[in-house]
């Protein structure tokens, strides 16, 4: 077993240790708190409700349009990942700072703003209803707040990613006759692919998450925009029991996705310890 | 002259605005911050200068404002300090990554043979010693059939204990394909053993150009009396008695 680093906290005063020690426990202990008493409070029957009320059907879609939220997040993100870390002026940050926007957007906020781009009412909403592409309360509006809300959290870990990459490895292979799209390809995006699973996995949780912009630009209907965060609500006012079911369901979904997609750094991490 | 180049540059408060041409092997020498490595990565096509130009064998890879060859059409192969190999790629992975065409497995085992690595062809870098790295970074180096090798400190990283058996290596397979290279390096020994031609850069500037003779018998500057003492002492032999010494005999 590999021993702790001999401690900053070594001679420290009787109130020091137990001061840090309390203050870190009790926030621990709150943290810890609400999913145990979820998982605990949850009864056999209430899944068998809350299947009533939608269960597979809700899972099915958020699991449906979070893989092609995943999915638009590395295709189109890791492309803007990778420009944006090979520049260093003042455009390049200013549109880092854009894509951190949608972050600190309240999802409210990003529901309203996505139905003033793409409401039937607006033009570009407008024309692509006539074309019978209508956005709003479809399955697609669900991955595009999704999406929106998302995708700070895969981007901006990407471009640090991209940045630690060595400059020297980048231009010896450019140097040794490959193009740019090889090095991209062959060099530089196998060496951040541990990286790029995590940032995944993190903006993989937040569209399965997203709730406040799904709800108000996509609705609530089931089998059609209801995801697991939207199926709670909707059920809760009638039935706290099937609600917390959904809630447990959403929960392991999570779980089994961050395994996926970090399981073998958190088996990593677990082994260092044992 | 086969690389001619005559370039200026500034990054930050730094400046480097250097002229000079190389057939052969040119060894750069100069204190820290001299900007020896701005050098190679100007001529790699890493950095832009602002004025100048940079000819090989008389095709212009730059010209300031006019001509910009991209880095993989120069046909200069640069091995950084470290030696920069591509960690997830197997050594033999490495070489062939360099390549083009067909039966490139059995031609990289074949330049890993040349450089006396074959049978690391299938480790993955992290497993090289500092040596065999460096030799498969002058494979892969070779593979991509340069006009020119660019080496950044190709000694560093090895013990100094084994540093003079490979010095040699490289000097005598340097010689005997007729690679052409400019090699940048902190160690006088590798002056003595791989210039035919010595550069001394200091605070950016070209202190004083020409062999290894030229440079310790007259001497141009602090740093190259300095270079001079450290062959002497290190080397005796290495260096011709200066002028004057002889003189008093």
């Amino acid at each position: 077993m590999r021993g702790m680093t001999p401690g900053m906290d070594r001679g420290g005063s009787l109130a020091w240790r137990l001061g840090t020690r309390g203050l870190a426990g009790a926030l621990l202990g709150f943290l810890a708190l609400p999913p145990l008493a979820l998982a605990l409070s949850t009864r056999a029957a209430d899944f068998t409700r809350a299947a009533d009320a939608g269960l597979l059907e809700a899972l099915a879609l958020s699991l449906e349009t979070t893989a092609i939220t995943a999915g638009l997040l590395a295709a189109l993100g890791t492309p803007l990942a990778w420009l944006l870390s090979r520049r260093d002026d003042r455009v390049g940050r200013a549109i880092e700072l854009l894509v951190q926007l949608p972050a600190v957007t309240p999802p409210a906020v990003a529901g309203v703003a996505l139905l003033a781009a793409f409401g039937r009412a607006t033009p570009l909403g407008g024309s692509l209803a006539a074309s019978g592409l209508g956005v709003p309360f479809t399955a697609g509006a669900v991955v595009l707040a999704q999406l929106f809300v998302a995708a700070p959290f895969y981007v901006l870990p990407m471009v640090e990613a991209f940045r630690e990459l060595d400059e020297d490895l980048l231009w010896t292979a450019r140097s040794l006759g490959a193009s740019p799209a090889r090095v991209f390809f062959r060099v530089a995006l196998p060496l951040v692919t541990p990286s790029l699973l995590a940032a995944l996995a993190v903006g993989w949780a937040r569209a399965l998450g997203e709730f406040g912009a799904t709800l108000m630009f996509a609705g609530s209907l089931p089998g059609v925009t209801r995801t697991l965060p939207t199926a709670i609500y909707a059920t809760m006012e009638r039935d706290l029991g099937a609600a917390r079911a959904l809630a447990v369901a959403l929960m392991a979904l999570a779980l089994v996705l961050f395994l996926l997609l970090r399981g073998r750094q958190a088996a990593r991490l677990l082994g260092r310890r044992a | 002259m086969t690389l001619e180049v005559d370039v200026g540059l500034t990054r930050g408060d730094f400046r480097l605005d250097v002229a000079f041409e190389s057939d052969g092997v040119t060894v750069v020498m100069g204190p820290n911050g001299s900007g020896k490595t701005t050098l190679l990565r100007a001529i790699v096509g890493a950095l832009t200068p602002s004025r100048g130009s940079i000819t090989l064998d008389r095709q212009i890879l730059f010209e300031a404002g006019r001509v910009d060859v991209p880095p993989d059409k120069r046909r200069v192969a640069y091995v950084p300090e470290g030696y920069g190999l591509f960690p997830h790629l197997s050594a033999l992975d490495n070489v062939t990554f360099a390549m083009h065409g067909a039966n490139r497995a059995a031609r990289g085992r074949g330049l890993l043979r040349q450089l006396e690595v074959a049978d690391v062809a299938d480790r993955a870098p992290a497993e090289l010693s500092a040596g065999q790295k460096q030799r498969v970074a002058l494979a892969r180096a070779v593979a991509a059939q340069p006009r020119l090798l660019l080496l950044d400190e190709p000694l560093s990283a090895l013990d100094p204990a084994g540093r003079p058996r490979v010095r040699r290596f490289i000097a005598d397979w340097l010689a005997r394909y007729g690679f052409r290279a400019v090699v940048v390096t902190h160690d006088p020994a590798d002056a003595a053993t791989l210039a035919d031609q010595l550069l001394v850069l200091e605070g950016g500037r070209v202190a004083q150009r020409g062999s290894v003779n030229d440079v310790t018998v007259r001497p141009a500057s602090a740093f190259a009396a300095a270079l001079t003492a450290a062959l002497l002492e290190r080397h005796p032999g290495s260096v011709p008695p200066p002028s004057y010494v002889s003189e008093d005999e």
